[in-house]
């Protein structure tokens, strides 16, 4: 369904702003259904990590996944985000050690509540925990809390994308995003050449790099705001951009 | 063309290793998708992520 302006400007302010309204909820400055509300969304987006942790971890894929569950749900009642430090307050940080104290303390949890999580993801798309499943075996080498952090940065990336696409979709522009995306990180002039481009669209050379130039600005933008509903502060958002390159850059 | 993996599996564009940073998924170096977050001053050079690879003994 696509999105109308109101909702994509919605967005928008609130990919931002989630990890700190949660945070404000343990001031009680933010409505707890609003926390709430952006909390879901948090975990929602960012259950890849915590089920491929758990996988590196030894847990076969149903227990992965019902430990997923299990964790967000105890997240929400526990109010576990209530008492998250605004000062040290990344949500990558804080999720990786709440879910250590709650597998710590994991027989304390029976399987009903294992299943609790329910409320807040629904049931994990089939095709999406296989995926993941394929990937946890393809990262049998690295420390369970690499793979959390790799597979951060690409889920991450991922919500950006993604995003990017469906603005793109909704301007009636999809097709040039397809044909343009590869060039979002590209700084030199080694991906597909505009002269190419330029006769697979029917676009002028320079309508296609300032094309390219707004794509990669808004692309910026989205990023930027992505990382910034995870982090504290707006200022923590290059420390955790620069954070994620160290950890990938280290990952091999 | 996107960032592939060469033989090498360098990045062609950041020249960091692409074991732990490619995405099959994304189809190109999550390295540089990250880097194209940073404002532009603070854009850090490839040289710097390097660095910290090779600081940690990968």
């Amino acid at each position: 369904m696509p999105a109308t302006l109101a909702e994509t400007t919605r967005e928008r302010l609130f990919a931002s702003t989630r990890w700190t309204m949660v945070l404000d909820a343990g001031e009680s400055q933010t409505p707890p259904d609003q926390a709430l509300s952006a909390l879901s969304e948090l975990c929602r987006i960012y259950w890849r990590p915590i089920f491929l942790f758990l996988r590196r971890q030894g847990s076969n894929p149903d227990d992965a996944q019902d430990l997923t569950q299990g964790f967000f749900a105890h997240l929400i009642e526990s109010r576990a985000y209530a008492r998250a430090d605004p000062e040290k307050g990344r949500f990558r940080s804080f999720l990786l050690g709440a879910l250590k104290h709650f597998l710590a303390h994991a027989r304390a949890h029976d399987r009903r509540q294992k299943r609790g999580g329910g409320i807040i993801l629904g049931q994990l798309d089939t095709a999406a925990i296989a995926e993941a499943d394929a990937r946890a075996a393809s990262l049998q080498p690295w420390s369970a809390e690499r793979v959390y952090e790799r597979e951060w940065a690409e889920t991450l990336l991922r919500q950006a994308l993604d995003r990017l696409a469906e603005e793109c979709a909704l301007a009636g522009k999809d097709e040039l995003f397809k044909q343009l995306n590869s060039h979002l990180s590209v700084s030199s002039e080694a991906a597909v050449p505009y002269e190419e481009m330029s006769l697979r669209l029917g676009r002028p050379i320079t309508t296609l790099r300032s094309d390219v130039a707004r794509l990669r600005s808004r692309y910026r933008a989205i990023l930027r705001e992505e990382v910034g509903g995870t982090v504290a502060d707006a200022s923590e958002v290059d420390a955790e951009l620069r954070h994620l390159c160290e950890v990938l850059a280290a990952a091999d | 063309m996107q960032a592939q993996a060469t033989s090498v599996g360098v990045c062609p564009e950041c020249g960091t290793r692409l074991e732990g940073g490619f995405s099959r998924n994304l189809g190109r170096c999550m390295i540089c998708l990250l880097r194209v977050g940073f404002d532009d001053a603070e854009e850090p050079d490839a040289a710097s992520i390097c660095s910290v690879a090779d600081r940690l003994g990968n």
